[in-house]
């Protein structure tokens, strides 16, 4: 091996980075040149030297410290964007009950406003004409005049009253903008409405189509009262109790034809 | 204890621990407290994201050196570089060991020289190399990565690791030496 060649191989040979066969013919030729020799122990020095006099940084403890503080930190974002499988599953449980719950609760809204804008004014009229009327007939000679109106307005004609009960209250009530007539009875116990007016534009969501023999109604049931309407011709029928066990298609069968 | 509790304390004793010798590389390759410190930081929040694709039993220091790598030379290297060029056709291989020779009779030349350059001064002629050799020699000799762990760790092929280490040696001698006089601590005797 020539000088020239050991030149070459000097750093791969101090970088530890030479084969062994190139490192013994190095050290071979080295143990004959000390030229090559005091080069070669140079070079190396050089590098002990470069290396011992860069130093180690000294600030460990408190880099490391902010470090751990920030993944930390980062951890809250990181599991948000990778959550767990298991973490993954109770997340789309949890939205699914939530929405559940959502749709449930709107549901609920949406059914109580209609209730509060279709049926209840019927169900506030029962009320309140139950708390005035006490019992008696308020306004016995108005009935003849209703029978004229509701021939009058080709209402079907009303026969008597139901099976057991008496009529205690008669009147026109404006309900949602429609004028009805109001006629009320009672049994010494329940106190059962009858509402008749114009079925047109008289929309009535939210009721349960029934069928009975040969008829057809539809009956709504809420907290307070039971509700049930159907329409013959042009007028709508509206009858309602607050006893829900009444059975108010027959019992109301018995006053005009269901 | 929590999969994130574990995974932590893994991170905490297999890359952590290599704080250090990242951040003196950092402080090296930034030449600035500050940029140092954040660069290891963001090098040590990247590892943790990708502690998972991490292969257990592979060199961590190693990953985390070339992680830092490229935060450094995607985010931190000078904005407006230029190619580097440097003209080492006046210096020799041997050159400081040529000029220490030149000093005369005395039995260990190299002995005296060393004996006076501080360790600021080692620090500062590495933080002057350009920045390609500097990477490559701060790996090298600093931290004492292979010639293939440094063609990982920045990309390049090891011929070139072979080569920019061969300059960056020159480039670092040639500067001790004209440190050494401009302080006095040698006489140019081979003027």
């Amino acid at each position: 091996m020539t000088c020239q060649d050991a030149l070459r191989l000097l750093y791969e040979v101090i970088d530890k980075e030479a084969s062994e066969i190139d490192i013994e013919q190095v050290k071979e030729h080295l143990n004959h040149c000390s030229d090559c020799m005091s080069r070669y122990e140079f070079e190396k020095m050089f590098k002990a030297f470069v290396t011992e006099k860069s130093g180690s940084s000294v600030k460990s403890a408190q880099l490391k410290a902010k470090i751990l503080n920030r993944i930390q930190e980062a951890e809250t974002d990181i599991s948000y964007r990778a959550p767990s499988p298991m973490r993954k599953r109770l997340l789309y449980l949890s939205a699914a009950a939530a929405l559940v719950l959502f749709v449930t609760a709107a549901l609920a809204v949406a059914q109580f406003y209609r209730h509060q804008k279709f049926v209840y004014p019927f169900e506030k009229n029962h009320l309140s004409a139950a708390a005035s009327g006490n019992g008696q007939i308020i306004n016995a000679a108005a009935l003849g005049d209703i029978k004229n109106y509701l021939a009058g307005s080709r209402h079907l004609a009303i026969n008597g009253d139901p099976d057991g009960f008496s009529l205690v209250h008669s009147g026109y009530d404006e309900i949602r903008g429609h004028q009805f007539v109001h006629l009320q009875y009672h049994d010494g116990e329940n106190l059962v409405s009858l509402f008749i007016g114009d079925a047109s534009n008289m929309e009535m969501p939210g009721f349960a189509r029934e069928i009975s023999g040969n008829t057809e109604y539809f009956k709504h049931i809420c907290l307070q009262c039971q509700v049930i309407y159907w329409i013959r011709g042009n007028s709508i029928f509206i009858a309602v109790s607050e006893n829900k066990k009444i059975n108010l298609p027959v019992l109301i069968s018995s006053v005009v034809p269901i | 204890m929590t999969g994130n509790d574990k995974k932590k304390e893994r991170f905490e004793a297999e890359a952590l621990i290599h704080v250090d010798s990242l951040h003196r590389t950092a402080l090296r390759m930034t030449r600035n407290e500050n940029e140092a410190d954040d660069l290891v930081q963001e090098t040590f929040l990247k590892a943790y994201r990708f502690w998972d694709k991490f292969e257990e039993g592979s060199n961590c220091r190693a990953w985390l050196f070339k992680i830092m790598t490229n935060i450094f030379i995607n985010n931190y290297r000078a904005k407006s570089r230029t190619p580097q060029v440097v003209d080492l056709q006046d210096v020799d291989d041997d050159f400081l060991f040529g000029q220490l020779a030149a000093l005369g009779p005395s039995e260990n030349p190299e002995q005296h020289f060393f004996a006076k350059v501080f360790d600021d001064d080692v620090k500062r002629a590495i933080e002057e190399l350009p920045e390609d050799f500097r990477l490559v020699v701060v790996l090298s000799f600093l931290e004492g990565f292979s010639y293939q762990e440094i063609a990982e760790i920045a990309n390049l092929n090891i011929g070139t690791v072979k080569s920019r280490l061969h300059r960056g040696r020159k480039l670092l001698q040639k500067s001790l030496w004209e440190y050494a006089i401009k302080n006095g601590f040698i006489k140019e005797a081979a003027k």
